[in-house]
């Protein structure tokens, strides 16, 4: 064992690397529980692509056969319904994740500097999952599979001089049909691995700047840990409580995120009453609901994506410490929270006046709340420090102190009794 | 934090809940083999006159605890491959009703409510007071009222309900056979990753006690 490990070392740095990246990778000792969510990511991405390269396996990418495909894995395939459920339930977690992941960023803002490119990367990384999601949604070629994407793609419409040509070309058809589910299905497939070296641009990145951590501040070198085996483990106990969430959807509510109308196979004939994005779209697609115009609502539902990657320019506050710090940035946060909540509500109402108010105040909060940050985050910034250092930093530290006194003194005792 | 968030979460679901099935009947289903066994047959009988159920094939009863002998009573002279596809051809079904009556094996879970949608479409016709027979939850529905509910007496309606509380059963085993394999194995699964979880978090525990008592909790 110790020779063939020799043998590889000299041809490849594999020790180095497990010590570089893992036994020796500094970790900062006080990361919560809210850190887990990053590595959660990356085991769904695994799940998504080890259960849909099974799913491929007998599924087929062709209009008059794949939604009897997807009812042959379900019935006649071992386990097929296992696979698929994993597959169709694991779209759900991979964006629950990723958005708490996301609100873990935004509370501890940890896209200040130097972290921009770790908020960028992830920026490209929800914009790949949400066009992979969305493509895998039409494959089972149900009714709102195929009136989604007929939403979604006709959007394209608002591109200057080429919208209709760009619809058709995104299509390959002048309606979605067998070329788009073709297509949708080959991108379906290479968008992950896709994904999976976005996945390593972000970690190359994560481990070249090191985690955050809740309090903001670069910690001392004796206040970080080993990833290994003090986040391993933390890692796998997380990774077990999100299992027994996830396989109870899995085994017992699988059929919460399929649509009913998606078990009606697609008829272009037939326009379903209420068309719905999955959740994890909702308050995007409200936004865009909310603005009357078409080139006004696709602007505004992709400015609500993209405005995030702005962050690091918006928030003007010189502590570092994230919203635990902050007492208005912690209510700004909260507020934001409960207003994609609340788009997410809107989205899934069929439109009427009364949400159309909802969906347009909700929308006007969400962005408010990316306009107002500077002016805001540079007075909530000038009162903190009037005001002197907030109660909890000078108890932590204080606190902290204490702490490493007692344990010297615990130490010296264990000494003088040996 | 938290725990502001968990509630949160709770409202909205609460809410997302409450959009649909305000009209729906209420419905238990019982799944036991002789209901569903009931339900099949009714399917089979009277359904079959218009539906396919084409994700149904009769071997696959067994499923629902018919023996050979009972499938092979149901199946007539089809194959115990063949699906149970409907005795009349789709075309003529077509120049009947103008469209092709949908395919039923998914019936239970391509209406928002399921079994109780199945069960409250075929309890809700009346005839109104011009004499012509609709039905309530769906008005104008192509599908006549082949069980007679709207021209029945109070008696003769329980003996309806309870025919179709059977057949709702069936369409909700037709709509996911594994369902019950499904939930069974769904326990041990959930067993173990309780026992798992519970073991790596006294692991954790303590790895974490070598770095001494310097607690997280307070971040």
């Amino acid at each position: 064992m110790g020779n063939a490990i020799q043998w590889i070392d000299r041809r490849f740095p594999l020790s180095t690397f497990i010590k570089h990246e893992l036994t020796d990778y500094p970790t900062p000792r006080n990361l919560t529980s809210w850190w887990n969510f990053g590595f959660l990511a990356g085991f769904m991405l695994v799940v998504q692509i080890i259960s849909g390269v099974f799913l491929a396996m007998h599924y087929k990418p062709d209009s008059q056969l794949a939604f009897d495909s997807v009812e042959h894995i379900m019935r006649s395939v071992n386990y097929g319904w296992l696979i698929r459920y994993m597959h169709s339930t694991g779209a759900s977690a991979f964006f629950a994740i990723i958005y708490i992941h996301m609100a873990r960023s935004l509370y501890y803002t940890c896209f200040r500097p130097p972290r921009e490119l770790m908020w960028w990367s992830g920026q490209v990384l929800l914009l790949l999952l949400m066009a992979t999601a969305f493509m895998g949604y039409l494959l089972p070629w149900g009714q709102m599979s195929f009136w989604g994407a007929q939403v979604i793609t006709n959007l394209f419409r608002a591109t200057p001089y080429f919208g209709d040509q760009i619809v058709i070309w995104l299509r390959g058809d002048f309606s979605i049909g067998d070329a788009t589910l073709n297509r949708f299905f080959v991108l379906h497939f290479l968008f992950p691995f896709v994904i999976f070296g976005g996945v390593f641009v972000h970690l190359v990145a994560l481990h070249y700047i090191k985690s955050s951590n809740p309090l903001g501040i670069e910690l001392d070198k004796e206040d970080k840990i080993p990833f290994h085996p003090y986040f391993t483990i933390k890692d796998l106990y997380g990774l077990g409580l999100f299992l027994i969430v996830f396989c109870a959807f899995v085994f017992f509510k699988p059929d919460m995120f399929i649509e009913p109308a998606n078990n009606i196979p697609a008829n272009p004939m037939k326009t379903p009453p209420h068309i719905v994005p999955e959740w994890y779209f909702l308050p995007f697609y409200a936004i865009l609901r909310s603005i009357p115009d078409l080139v006004g609502g696709v602007v505004a539902m992709g400015a609500s994506v993209l405005i995030f990657a702005a962050l690091p320019y918006l928030d003007r506050s010189t502590i570092p410490a994230g919203a635990h710090y902050r007492p208005v940035y912690r209510v700004m946060f909260l507020v934001f929270v409960l207003d994609v909540l609340a788009l997410g509500y809107v989205g899934a109402q069929p439109p009427s006046d009364e949400m159309l108010l909802y969906g347009r105040l909700a929308s006007l909060l969400y962005f408010a709340m990316f306009f107002l940050l500077p002016s805001i985050s540079i007075r909530e910034d000038r009162w903190l420090r009037k005001r002197g250092l907030p109660k909890a930093v000078e108890a932590f530290i204080e606190a902290e102190q204490a702490e490493i006194e007692r344990q010297k003194a615990a130490r010296r005792r264990r000494r003088g009794a040996a | 934090m938290i725990r502001l968030l968990l509630c949160l979460m709770v409202l909205h679901w609460g809410a997302a809940l409450a959009i649909e099935e305000h009209e729906l009947k209420d419905l238990k289903l019982d799944m036991s083999p002789a209901s569903l066994k009931q339900g099949v047959e009714t399917v089979n009988n009277v359904c079959r006159g218009c539906h396919d159920l084409k994700f149904i094939s009769f071997a696959s009863l067994e499923g629902i605890g018919l023996t050979t002998q009972e499938i092979d009573d149901l199946r007539g002279d089809a194959k115990p491959a063949d699906r149970l596809m409907s005795y009349v051809p789709a075309e003529a079904r077509h120049a009947t009703y103008g469209v092709v009556p949908p395919d039923l094996s998914l019936m239970a879970r391509a209406r928002e409510g399921g079994a109780r949608y199945i069960y409250t479409l075929l309890t809700s016709f009346h005839t109104d007071a011009e004499g012509k027979l609709d039905n309530t939850l769906f008005p104008g529905v192509r599908m006549p009222d082949i069980l007679g509910y709207a021209g029945a007496n109070a008696e003769e309606r329980r003996a309806i309900e309870d025919q179709v509380t059977h057949v709702a059963a069936f369409l909700e085993w037709a709509s996911d056979p594994n369902a019950e394999k499904r939930h069974h194995i769904g326990w041990y699964v959930l067993g173990y990753l309780a026992v798992l979880s519970f073991l790596l978090y006294k692991v954790k525990k303590r790895v974490w006690s070598r770095l001494g008592a310097m607690h997280t909790s307070g971040f």
